[in-house]
Order: C-alpha cells, then structure tokens, then sequence
C-alpha cells in the first residue's frame, strides 16, 4: 500500500506527496502530459527533440545540469508516444534545489539557437544509434504504419523520419513549449523523507507564479476497426528471419486491460510460459519469442516477436505461433495458470516498490492514466481476472483481420 | 516580494553515508551467511555466492553455460517443472557469471519464502545438467551472438580487452562463435563438481529477513556439504604494448569507439582518485568528454568513460557511437580532452561539483536493503571490509587539483592508451 497525499495549485499544477523516512534520497518527478501522440504529422519527432531542449538551459539558470549535479543529485527523462517524463534524484536536504530547476524550466526556456542546433543533431545520432545501426532496429518504423492507419501512434516517438528533425524551427520550439509544458498540463510527484506541508510550501514558491495554459482537450483520430489483414515483407541485412505480429486491443483505461495484460504473462512471461515452453523448447523452431502489449494510453497493440532458428521458415512460425492462440480461445487457461501470472505480477509490483523513484514515476503515471489510488488497486484489479473473461477476450482480438504482420527476413 | 530564481537555493554537502554494515552467521557447514533485515516491502533477495567464474573456467563458454544451467532442472524436477515451481511462488530464479564469481538470485515473496527456499535448496543441491538443456542454450546463444555480431558497440566491447590485455590474459577470455560448437556437458559437469560449493561459498538475503526466515536457512543451507576451496594464483602477465585497431563493418552509419588501458584494483592507492579524474573526464552528464562532444559538437548520443575494478587487476576505458563522417573529429577531441586534463587544471568550482556528485551517487548507491547488500558484497569480493567506504567518502573530499593533474599524467598518457574503431 503506498500512503499519498495529493492537492493541486491555483494554476492547476497537480502534486502527489508520498512519505518513505527510510531513505536518505529524494525523488522528484514531474510529467508533462504530451507525448509524440500530440505531434502533427509533417513534424514528428517533435515531443522527443524538446525532452532534449529541456536540457538547454531556462530563463535564469543556463545550465540544467551543473547545479543538480553540485548538490549530489542526478536526473534523466524520456519521450513515450504518450508522456513526456522528467525525473531526479537527490539527498533530501537538498530538495529545493530541484523544485528551482524544474521550476524555472517550465516557467520558460532560454530558446537558444546553439542548443536547437547541437540537439538537432544529437537526436540524428540517437536515430541512427537506436534506429538504423542496430539489426531489425527499425521494426517499429515500419510496424507502427502498417498497424495504424490513423492514429498518431503510426509513428514513433524518434519520428518518421530524419528529415522533420532537421527541419524543425525556434518557433516551432517556442509553440510548442507554451502549449503544452504548462502547469495545468502537468503532474509533479515526490517521494522520500517528506512531508506535505513541506512539499505544499515548495511547490507554492517555485511554481505559484507560473501562469496556467491554455486548457488543452485532446481529439485525435480514432483508429478505425481493422477490417482486413495487413502484412509487409522486407529484407535486410540480418542473420535471422523475423516475425513480427500485432493485434489492436484496448486502451490503458480500459478494464480489459488487465485482461490483455495477463493474456501476454500466460504466453511468455518467464520459462515456463507456453511460447518459450512449446515453440523454443518442444518444437525447436525459434531462438527468441516474446508476447506483450505495448500498454498505450489509447488503443494499443498485442505484439508476438519471434526469431527464427535457421532453416525454419516464418510461415512455419506463425503456425505454430497461431496454435498457441487457438489454444487459448478454445480451452482458455487453467487455474493454476492464471494464479501463476498472478502471483508474478503480485511480485514485479512490490519489488518496483522498493524503489522511491519507481513509487514516484508510478503515482504520477496512476494519475493520468484515471487517479493516483490506482497504484494501489491493481493488484485487486489483476487479482478478480477469470479465466473467461481471458477466453472471451482473446477471442475478440486475436482474428486474422484485427492483425498486422510484418516478415523481416534475411538478406542471404 | 519577487522570488530570486537567479540564486541558487542553499544547499548541504554530503559528509557522511549511512551504509549498514550486513550482519553475519558462520553456518555449521562454514557457509557464511551475510544477512540485511531492512525495507518496507514484504519481499527478499536471496543470492548464493560461488566464489568461481570466468577466469576460472576451461573458457568463457562453459562458464556462461554451467551459470546458464544451474536452475535448469534437479534430479526431482525438470527444467520447465522447475521454472513452473518457481513462476506459481511469484519468485525470480535466474544466475549471472563474471570473470571472477557466479551468483545464483532468487526474488521471492515473504509468504511464500518457506518453499523458494526449499526449493533453491533443491536446486543447489541435485542440479543436473541435461543435453537438451544444453542444446537449446547453444542454440539461443548462437542466435543472439550472430545479432550482436552485427553492432559496432557489441564488437568493441567484446574486442577491447584483447587489446589491452593481450588476448592470452584470463580478463581478454571471450567467447567466439565456434566455441558453441565444442561445447560439451562433460566439462560444464567438471567444471561445475570442482568449482562449485567449495567453503568460500556465501549466502546472502535483505530484505524481510526476519528470525524464521534465518532460522530456515540455517536448518537447510547448513545441511550443504561443501569442499574445500581451491585457490587459483593469479599470476600478472606482461601487457603489450599500447596499439590502435581498425575492424571493418560495411554499411555502418556509426563507428564504435573504445579507448583505454589497464590499471588496478580496488586496493591500490590511486583507486579512488582515479575514479575521479574518470568521472570528470566522462563519468556524468555534465562530464568534459558530454560537454565537448555531445553538448557541444553534436557528434554523438552518448560518450563515457570509467575505471572498472577487478580482483587482481582492473582497466580505465571510454566509449562512444559516433557518425562514421565524424570519426576522426570525434577521436581529436577525445584525446584533445585528455590533454586538457594534463596541463590546465580543474577550476574550483568543477572540482566541487564532481566531488559532491560522486557524493550524491554514493549516497544513492546505498538507498535501500538490496543496495546495501551490495555493498557487503564489495565487501566481500574484493576481501576488503566496511572502513572501505569511510576511507572513500574521505578520498574524495580530499581529491585536489595537482591531484587531477598528476594522475592524468600518470595514467592516462595517450601514448599509453590503446584505440579501437569499429565501423
């Protein structure tokens, strides 16, 4: 159970206040409810080059960095299709510190061109990096467009393409800041050895004074309802033929969420899972296989990854892949099966627990996706899950015409 | 009144780290069990501690395999009726090789602690090592290895220590595709009936440690029948001289680039303040090394170096993905930055910022009971013992400029640096 106190400021910034006197460090998180969903498609990217920005510099202190790191503390962010995340930590009797620096940085940028520059190219080198020198990097770069043909989820947080990072403008930047990292568009949590009253006082000092946005009401399109299967075939330059296959399911918010998410546990979370039991170990046909979802904000993917042993085709794979499936529709699981994912769910959750900055980022997270308290209702919500409703619910997503495939072979 | 957001809020210097030093019980078979009772969670890490890994090995392969194995089915119970066993408790089992340990871990749930650790005693003590087991293993790895093949970042790190150490040197030891091939059972068995639960074994938990859960390692894991310990020289060979190295990838974008030396261990005097001088050449993000080449220039997405410790001997490397059309401007300012640190010296202010970062990720480092049974195990690994880390902590608030200076010029001399580029 994690204990949390919860109020908001006058200009709509919403605080989470959560207690643990055990630890000497201080996390400090603050999420700004924009991710690369939010970007216009002739400029994407955009939300993922601005976490970058945020490091440029602001209104009176000119270097992000250099004063956090003076008093012991050390921060990170990143970019989801959803949020944008920026998190310290730091001994807690420094605490004001970060409450200044993230202030000042939402209160306004320093907008320099030298920082738009380097940090335009910083992202180019984290593409190529992440995206295009790595084997089956890019994947979700073609995956997402074939899944979605609507919504902004058709494109990954990096972006579509270098060219809208190389493209993006100051103006572009300013517009952007003073839309979207406003306080009423945004979350700060804390944990540590604190208190409310102390958090309050902080919070009014640093933040009170920064005027509220415009209020923003999101109204992206709706993915329309897959009628036909999708596939894509390509070759590149890898050892192993690959298959990828994504299914639409439910938002974050839905209550069948954690249905799907149990779904993906009795296929392949751990070694005795079905996929990694059958296809790896009885079958022989795969190195590596993975079932998961990508738990968006809104509708999501059911995503099954699979690599290929040589001289096993793909189509042998998916066979074997869509057997599984089948399985599940037609028996569904047993019980000891579910207790099982239940159990490890009950685990992966109180060992994130041990971690202040884990118990911050996930209040913050639980207050977006519907209210704080969620964080401590899930466990009950994975816990009431019946081997029907998974039965039912595979039944509804995983048809040929709700899925996208992606054949990614070897270039031999 | 108008808030000044110009000033700094006042702020503390760390001067001292609350590291809980783990509680000790010499178990009847002398199985050492270090124990943490600490955290607000009701769960526990438990690890078995063999004092035998890479170096250890006939190769890098078999002890990667034996690691790879050792919760892969008892005399009772297949590899998957294991995993199954393991899954339904809600418990993580899984077991890392280094170059000089093995460490076997399992995450339980305080309910059901009683049977993970029946059950990891069951593992321990009636692991058999099957064919099938084995094959499906090499199969994975050759797989993954073939991928990884194809990064520039993986080659360099796998690449790296031959040329620094000479590739004989048991700390160059790395595995190659073949080496799959000659992967037998036999010598996983032999490896694994020698080196394996000798009398430097070790047990560790933290977390809900209460009285039971003490008492119930002490009646099982004392039962453990352990031999004697075989205590492998290690002998220091000659290193060869410092080289520059080019390997080929076509169609690369990036290039891999690693550059460094060796150095020491834990124990020698400079230990500390070479850590130092590493973090302010590229140990953070505010590092010399950020600021200049990515910060700065845009060359990359992330460069860095460190000071890894071994045992008996240990390395100071740098690292970095660069664009391939600015591979040779990167390399300048990489060695432009190491000279810089030989002849002009740190500000004050740098100085001050570094030594209270160091401070900061310290105090950090020790956040909870699964980090402070790190610490033990620092401990414990390197036979050092708790006044370690007052002697740090008091190190580095003593580190000064001539330091920074005198070291970098000792150490990190560029004729004395090997350079290895990927792509």
């Amino acid at each position: 159970m994690i204990q949390y106190e919860k109020f908001s400021l006058e200009n709509g910034l919403k605080v989470l206040v959560h207690t643990d006197k055990t630890t000497p460090i201080v996390a400090f998180n603050l999420l700004y409810d924009v991710g690369a969903r939010d970007e216009n498609e002739e400029r994407t990217g955009f939300a993922h080059l601005f976490e970058h920005l945020m490091f440029g510099g602001s209104e009176n202190i000119p270097n992000f960095d250099g004063p956090l790191q003076e008093v012991g503390g050390e921060n990170n962010a990143f970019t989801s299709n959803d949020i944008t995340n920026y998190y310290i930590t730091l001994p807690k009797q420094n605490i004001e510190t970060a409450f200044w620096l993230e202030s000042d940085r939402m209160k306004s940028l320093a907008f320099t061109d030298k920082s738009l520059e380097v940090q335009r190219s910083v992202v180019i080198e984290e593409f190529k990096q992440r995206y295009l020198n790595q084997p089956y990097g890019d994947v979700w770069l073609l995956l997402r467009p074939l899944a979605y043909s609507r919504h902004p989820y058709k494109w990954a947080t990096i972006g579509k393409e270098v060219k809208h990072i190389e493209e993006a403008t100051m103006d572009d930047v300013k517009a952007f800041f003073y839309r979207h990292y406003r306080p009423n568009n945004a979350i700060l949590s804390v944990a540590g050895d604190v208190t409310k009253v102390q958090i309050e006082t902080l919070a009014k000092k640093w933040f009170g004074d920064i005027p509220a946005g415009e209020k923003l009401v999101r109204a992206l399109p709706k993915e329309p309802e897959q009628l036909l299967e999708r596939s894509l075939t390509v070759e590149r330059d890898v050892p192993s033929d690959a298959l990828y296959k994504a299914y639409h399911i439910c938002s974050r918010t839905d209550e069948n969420y954690y249905v799907v998410d149990l779904i993906s546990d009795i296929l392949s979370r751990g070694d005795s899972s079905r996929l990694y039991q059958r296809i790896i170990k009885e079958q022989g046909l795969c190195s590596n296989v993975n079932a998961y979802i990508t738990g968006d904000m809104d509708e999501g993917l059911f995503v099954l990854t699979a690599t290929a042993n040589d001289g096993v085709s793909l189509e042998q794979i998916e066979l074997a892949l869509l057997n599984e499936i089948e399985l599940i529709i037609e028996q569904g699981v047993t019980q000891e099966e579910l207790q099982k994912v239940k159990n490890k769910m009950e685990s992966a959750q109180a060992f994130g627990n041990t971690s202040v900055l884990n118990k911050a980022m996930g209040l913050a997270i639980a207050e977006l996706i519907k209210d704080a308290d969620l964080i401590n209702q899930e466990k009950e919500l994975y816990a009431q899950v019946t081997g029907e409703q998974l039965q039912t619910y595979a039944k509804r997503i995983f048809k040929p015409t709700n899925c996208s495939t992606l054949y990614y072979k070897s270039k031999k | 009144m108008i808030l000044d957001r110009k000033t700094p809020p006042i702020f503390q210097e760390i001067n001292n780290v609350n590291v809980i030093p783990a509680e000790e019980l010499l178990l009847k078979n002398k199985l050492l069990l270090g124990y943490i009772n600490a955290g607000t969670e009701k769960v526990l890490k438990i690890e078995l501690i063999f004092d035998t890994g890479i170096i250890d090995s006939p190769s890098p392969a078999v002890a990667h395999a034996t690691a790879y194995m050792l919760d892969k089915g008892t005399s009772k119970y297949s590899a998957n009726e294991l995993a199954t066993k393991f899954d339904s408790l809600g418990a993580y089992i899984g077991a890392e090789v280094s170059y000089e340990k093995t460490i076997l871990t399992v995450h339980a749930l305080s309910r059901n602690v009683e049977e993970v650790i029946k059950l990891l005693l069951e593992v321990v003590t009636n692991v058999v090592f099957s064919e099938q087991e084995l094959k499906t293993y090499v199969n994975n790895q050759r797989q993954k290895m073939k991928v990884n093949l194809e990064r520039v970042s993986y080659v360099a790190k796998k690449r790296f220590p031959a040329l620094i150490y000479g590739k004989d040197h048991p700390y160059a030891a790395t595995t190659e595709l073949e080496d799959y091939d000659e992967l037998k059972l036999a010598d996983i068995q032999a490896f694994y009936s020698t080196n394996f639960l000798t009398e430097q074994t070790r047990l560790q938990v933290a977390g809900d440690v209460n009285q039971g859960v003490l008492n119930l390692l002490m009646s099982s894991f004392g039962q453990l029948r352990l031999k004697a310990a075989i205590e492998n020289e290690f002998l220091p060979s000659n290193l060869p001289e410092a080289k520059k190295l080019k390997i080929k990838k076509k169609n690369a974008v990036q290039c891999a680039i690693r550059i460094g030396k060796p150095l020491f261990n834990r124990s020698h005097p400079d230990y500390v303040k070479m850590q130092m001088v590493s973090t302010i050449l590229g140990g953070y993000f505010g590092s010399r090394l950020m600021a200049n080449i990515r910060e700065d220039k845009g060359y990359t997405y992330g460069i860095g170096s460190a000071v890894v410790p071994f045992r008996n001997t240990g390395y100071f490397f740098l690292t970095t993905e660069v664009g391939v059309d600015v591979c040779e401007a990167a390399l300048k300012e990489i060695y432009y930055e190491i000279n810089r640190l030989q002849t002009e010296e740190v500000t004050d202010q740098e100085l001050k910022l570094v030594k209270n970062y160091v401070l900061g990720s310290f105090l950090k480092s020790v956040d909870g009971p699964f980090a402070q049974m790190d610490k033990y195990q620092l401990v414990k690994d390197n036979r050092l013992n708790y006044t370690y880390f007052d002697d740090y902590i008091a190190t580095v608030k003593s580190m000064t400029k001539e330091d920074v200076i005198h070291l970098s010029n000792s150490y990190l001399v560029i004729d004395s640096l090997s350079e290895l580029v990927v792509g």
